[in-house]
C-alpha cells in the first residue's frame, strides 16, 4: 500500500543510535567487504577498510594518525635461514646471500656414517664450491677431557694448515686417527660463525670462527676452538658440510642470518 | 651406480658426475693417507708416554730393569707396524 502520509518518507528517516539495541546489529546486516580485509579508522575517525596484505605479512601499527596496515616481517639482527636434518647425505649445502653480515651454523649431534673421519667445511660463490687445493687456511686447538686416556695425553693439542682444499673442523688435532667417530654417542656439535664481510664493503677474507665438541672412535670427548680463512674474499653463496669418507648419517645442521641493524 | 646425493637447503639432489668423481677422488685420498695419520698419531702418544717416564732418567735417580725395558719398546714400537697394520689396534706396551 502506497505511503500517504505527509511526513517524510520511511527511506528517508535516521535510526537514531539508541533505537538499536545492544547486540542488535549481526555481520549479516553489515555490507560486504572484501574478503581478509579488517576495519580500523581513518585519521578522521571514520571507518576505513585495511587492505588484506600478501600471506605471511603481520598487521603493523603506521604510527599515530594513519590506520594500520599489513606488512611484511623485519628481519631483525637475527633470522633462521634454513634448517636440515641430515639422512645420509654426502655434503649439506646451505645457500647464503648478501643480506646478512654474519652466518651461524648450529650443528647438533652430526653423525658420520663412517667411523674415524675429519668433519669438514667449505665455502661456494657463483662458480660453485670452492675445492681449490690451497685456497683454506685453518687452525684447531682442543684436548682430550674425557674417557679411559683422560689426562695421559698433553694438556692440549694443535693442528693447522695454512694451504688446504678444506677447512677442518674436527679430526684427531694430535694429528693421528683419533677422529670423529660414528657409533651410539659419537659425533659433532659445533657452533659457527662465517663473516661474509665483503657483504658490508669489507676487504677482509671470508673467515670463520668455530666452537664445538666431538667423540672420538673410543667416545672419547674433544672440546674444539677452530678458525681460518678462504686466502681472498669471497661473495658468499653456498656453505658446506661433509666428512672425509663416507655420508652424513645423522643430526640436524640450522643456519641464522645475523646483521649489524635491523 | 647412482652418484652420491647431496642436499642442498633440505632437499637431496644427485651429484653430477663431475661432482662425483671428485668426492670418490676425495674419499681415495683420505683413506690412502690413513697409514700416514696412524704412524703420526702412534708416535704423539708414544713420545708422551716416554715423556711421562722421563723423569726415571735424571742423575740421582736409579732406572729399574722394568722401566728401562718399557721405554725400549715404547721407542722400537712403530716399527713393530706396517701400513696395514698401523690402522688396527695398537697394543701398547704395559708401564711398570
Amino acid at each position: 500500500m502506497p505511503y500517504l502520509g505527509a511526513e517524510p518518507a520511511p527511506s528517508a528517516l535516521e535510526v537514531a543510535t539508541t533505537d538499536i539495541a545492544d547486540d542488535a546489529v549481526t555481520l549479516a546486516k553489515m555490507v560486504s567487504g572484501t574478503d581478509g580485509n579488517i576495519i580500523s579508522y581513518d585519521a578522521s575517525g571514520d571507518p576505513v577498510a585495511i587492505a588484506t596484505g600478501s600471506d605471511g605479512q603481520v598487521l603493523t601499527s603506521t604510527g599515530a594518525g594513519s590506520p594500520p596496515a599489513f606488512e611484511a616481517v623485519s628481519g631483525g639482527f637475527e633470522a633462521l635461514i634454513g634448517s636440515t636434518v641430515i639422512s645420509n647425505d654426502a655434503t649439506i649445502d646451505f645457500t647464503v646471500d648478501t643480506t646478512y653480515d654474519i652466518y651461524k651454523f648450529v650443528i647438533v649431534d652430526c653423525v658420520p656414517a663412517t667411523d674415524n673421519v675429519e668433519f669438514r667445511m667449505r665455502f661456494g660463490d657463483s662458480s660453485g664450491i670452492d675445492t681449490g687445493a690451497s685456497d683454506y687456511a685453518w687452525f684447531i686447538s682442543g684436548s682430550r677431557v674425557s674417557g679411559a686416556t683422560a689426562g695421559s695425553t698433553t694438556g692440549g693439542e694443535q693442528a693447522r694448515d695454512n694451504l688446504d682444499a678444506q677447512m677442518v673442523l674436527a679430526m684427531d688435532s694430535s694429528g693421528g686417527s683419533n677422529d670423529v667417530g660414528s657409533a651410539a654417542g659419537e659425533g659433532v656439535n659445533y657452533i659457527i660463525h662465517v663473516f661474509a664481510n665483503e657483504t658490508s664493503g669489507g676487504t677482509m677474507d671470508t673467515t670463520y670462527t668455530g666452537m664445538g665438541v666431538s667423540f672420538d672412535p673410543a667416545g672419547i670427548c674433544y672440546p674444539r676452538f677452530s678458525g681460518g680463512n678462504r686466502h681472498t674474499p669471497l661473495v658468499l653463496t653456498t656453505v658446506q658440510f661433509y666428512f672425509s669418507s663416507g655420508n652424513l648419517s645423522t643430526g640436524r645442521i640450522t643456519c641464522f642470518g645475523l646483521k649489524h641493524a635491523a | 651406480m647412482a652418484n652420491y646425493i647431496k642436499n642442498v637447503d633440505g632437499v637431496k639432489i644427485e651429484m653430477s658426475d663431475e661432482e662425483h668423481a671428485a668426492r670418490v677422488a676425495e674419499e681415495k685420498a683420505w683413506e690412502d693417507n690413513k697409514p700416514v695419520k696412524a704412524f703420526r698419531g702412534l708416535r704423539n702418544e708414544r713420545n708422551q708416554k716416554l715423556a711421562e717416564t722421563d723423569f726415571y732418567g735424571i742423575s740421582d735417580l736409579t732406572m729399574s730393569d722394568e722401566m728401562k725395558a718399557y721405554r725400549k719398546a715404547l721407542r722400537d714400537l712403530p716399527a713393530s707396524y706396517n701400513n696395514s697394520t698401523v690402522v688396527g689396534t695398537i697394543t701398547w706396551p704395559t708401564k711398570p
